[in-house]
């Protein structure tokens, strides 16, 4: 088995199987539509999500009054951006630890663990975007 | 794009008005109606337009903003006098 990534402007991915033993063979070309090759560093495809992309992992924290469970789903209104121990207070300054200075989600989150509700100190998980 | 089928209950966010939650059913996940929070700095497109139809009245008035219950930290282990 054989995998090559094609000329940097091309973006292709050429994947070829020989199993002499059996007499088979298989060849194929794909259009890699998502990723882009570094022509800079040549290191192979980049891939160029943002944060809050749809289909990116983000560290947040639950504000709801409701415990998430894996795989339910809640709007990023509910959710701020932290760090595994909660909100990061110090970055907002000394009297800036209102809800004003939070830095909120948007769109449609899923839970990929557990996060209890506000008030308890391990409300913060792993949410991937989903819409 | 990601093509929203429904959205329903629209509500304010927040007090300043700069996002708004609502229920949608979008294309690729069927029939599962979820929470949005739609707003204009959205990196996604249809975040944003969905937040410009919302305050177009598109999916008519949009309900106040109820501010959450804030509920006291819990600090475990700690000593009282």
């Amino acid at each position: 088995m054989s995998v090559i990534l094609g000329p940097s402007s091309s973006n292709i991915l050429q994947y070829s199987n020989i199993h002499t033993q059996n007499y088979t063979a298989s060849y194929f070309v794909a259009n890699i539509s998502t990723s882009t090759y570094d022509n800079n560093s040549g290191t192979g495809p980049t891939y160029h999500y943002a944060t809050q992309d749809i289909g990116t992992y983000a560290f947040l924290k639950n504000l709801s009054s409701t415990i998430l469970q894996p795989g339910s789903t809640i709007a990023g209104s509910s959710l701020a951006y932290a760090t595994s121990y909660g909100i990061y207070w110090e970055a907002y300054g000394s009297g800036k630890t209102i809800a004003s200075y939070w830095r909120y989600a948007t769109g449609t989150w899923r839970c990929m663990g557990y996060a209890r509700n506000s008030g308890n100190p391990d409300t913060v998980s792993l949410f991937l975007r989903i819409s | 794009m990601v093509k929203i089928n429904s959205v329903s209950n629209p509500s304010w966010s927040d007090s300043t008005k700069s996002r708004v939650d609502c229920y949608i059913t979008v294309e690729h996940l069927g029939d599962e109606v979820i929470p949005f929070t739609a707003c204009s700095g959205d990196i996604e497109p249809h975040g944003r337009q969905l937040f410009q139809e919302l305050v177009d009245g598109k999916y008519g008035p949009i309900g106040d903003y109820v501010p959450p219950i804030v509920l006291q930290p819990v600090v475990e282990g700690a000593n009282t006098l």
